[in-house]
């Protein structure tokens, strides 16, 4: 049988975001994102000598309850499948998402609930 | 026979030589005889003594002896910078995870009716395998074979994302797992042509596999720390890819360095290496998806 064709997935589709599993009220604590990314920085080219086109991570947002917590301008100072590591403060408990595009155009989005130990 | 000085051209001296001549000739063919008779013996005895003895290596005897004892077996991972050591042992930090979340999503979908979570935990582990036919199945052959016969769908190619994801979800499964072959494997010809790649000087640069990984693990080729070659990261996520990879790709970077021309990755040789480096890394545990330079 031959092989399955296999659709591009776009790229910042993919996404992990951790916290601690349960914290206490004004803990600080480090909410990490890991997002699967080429970052290409156009200067790279295929096997067959064309020049990648730049794409990198230009905006990273993070939201807790919809109210913004952390914005970040990231360009091509970051590697290939970037991780970003923010210092939060706990006050409650509630949904913490992480939102970015590419210069491309391309948006992902990633959420995971925060939560407080009576909270 | 006694030698005296005669003059070349008498007849003595040609009735002499003649002789000699004939009798050279019946010793030659006596001796021939009997030399032939003493190799006829000689070759039979090598035959019959060699595999007990070991002498020609092959792989009849059970008690093929690895190149590195279990004690001493090293993982790539030792091998690499600390950093790199640290990205691979937190999984939060480990881009390989990426791929091991969306295989996690693929299995629960298309086979988790199947495979229970015993199965699929030892599953990464026993693999490669020999299958009836004396093919080698790996992981990733195995999953083709799933996708075919039991989902009747077709294949995945070689380092597609969902075969790459399945394939580092499934050697995730396996972490920790003591890596284990079936014991009849070294008798089969594909370990046997899988060793035979391994330690063949092969390419421009005048080396084999076993040159390096056999006999050089912690000295340096340029910068870099030769490691014992094992492959029990694989699915790894490699920097130099910045993605992860399959031991199928890692060997034929393999190929590259060494200057040989680098094989198709459908090529059933390099599923006879995946076996034999398997077999190799025996009692190390699986530590998929591993984090390499």
């Amino acid at each position: 049988m031959a092989d399955a064709v296999i659709a591009a997935i776009p790229p910042g589709r993919h996404a992990r975001l951790i916290v601690p599993r349960l914290l206490q009220r004004g803990e600080d604590f480090t909410a990490r994102l890991l997002i699967q990314h080429p970052m290409e920085t156009g200067f790279r080219r295929d096997d067959t000598g064309k020049v990648l086109p730049a794409n990198v991570i230009e905006n990273v947002v993070l939201l807790f309850n919809d109210e913004l917590v952390f914005r970040g301008r990231v360009l091509n100072a970051l590697s290939a499948n970037p991780s970003l590591s923010v210092q939060l403060t706990a006050q409650k408990s509630g949904t913490l998402s992480a939102h970015w595009r590419d210069q491309m155009g391309n948006v992902g989005s990633i959420s995971t609930e925060v939560r407080v130990a009576g909270a | 026979m006694r030698l005296v000085s005669l003059p070349t051209n008498s007849s003595a001296h040609r009735a002499t030589v003649k002789r000699r001549w004939r009798d050279g000739v019946t010793f030659f063919c006596r001796s021939g005889v009997l030399l032939a008779g003493l190799a006829l013996c000689v070759s039979f005895a090598t035959a019959a003594d060699a595999p007990k003895l070991g002498i020609t290596g092959t792989a009849t005897d059970d008690a093929v002896s690895k190149p590195y004892p279990t004690a001493l077996l090293r993982s790539g991972a030792s091998f690499m910078a600390t950093h790199l050591q640290a990205q691979q042992a937190d999984d939060d930090l480990n881009p390989g995870m990426l791929w091991v979340d969306q295989g996690r999503e693929r299995f629960a979908a298309d086979c988790a009716g199947c495979h229970d979570g015993a199965s699929q935990q030892r599953l990464a582990s026993s693999l490669p395998r020999v299958d009836r036919s004396g093919a080698v199945q790996t992981l990733e052959t195995q999953i083709n074979v799933c996708q075919t016969s039991r989902l009747q769908r077709p294949t995945y190619p070689i380092e597609s994302a969902p075969l790459l994801a399945l394939s580092s979800y499934l050697a995730f499964s396996a972490r920790g797992e003591m890596q284990r072959l079936s014991s009849d494997v070294v008798r089969s010809n594909a370990w046997k042509r899988g060793r035979d790649a391994f330690t063949r000087v092969q390419g421009r640069l005048d080396f084999s596999c076993a040159a390096c990984h056999d006999k050089m693990a912690g000295k340096r080729v340029r910068t870099q720390a030769i490691s014992q070659g094992h492959g029990v990261g694989f699915p790894a996520y490699r920097v130099e890819w910045q993605g992860v990879g399959s031991l199928n790709r890692r060997l034929r970077a393999c190929y590259f360095g060494m200057e040989t021309g680098v094989p198709a990755a459908s090529d059933p040789a390099l599923l006879d290496l995946e076996l034999y480096l398997a077999w190799r890394s025996e009692g190390l545990p699986i530590e998929a998806p591993a984090v390499r330079r």
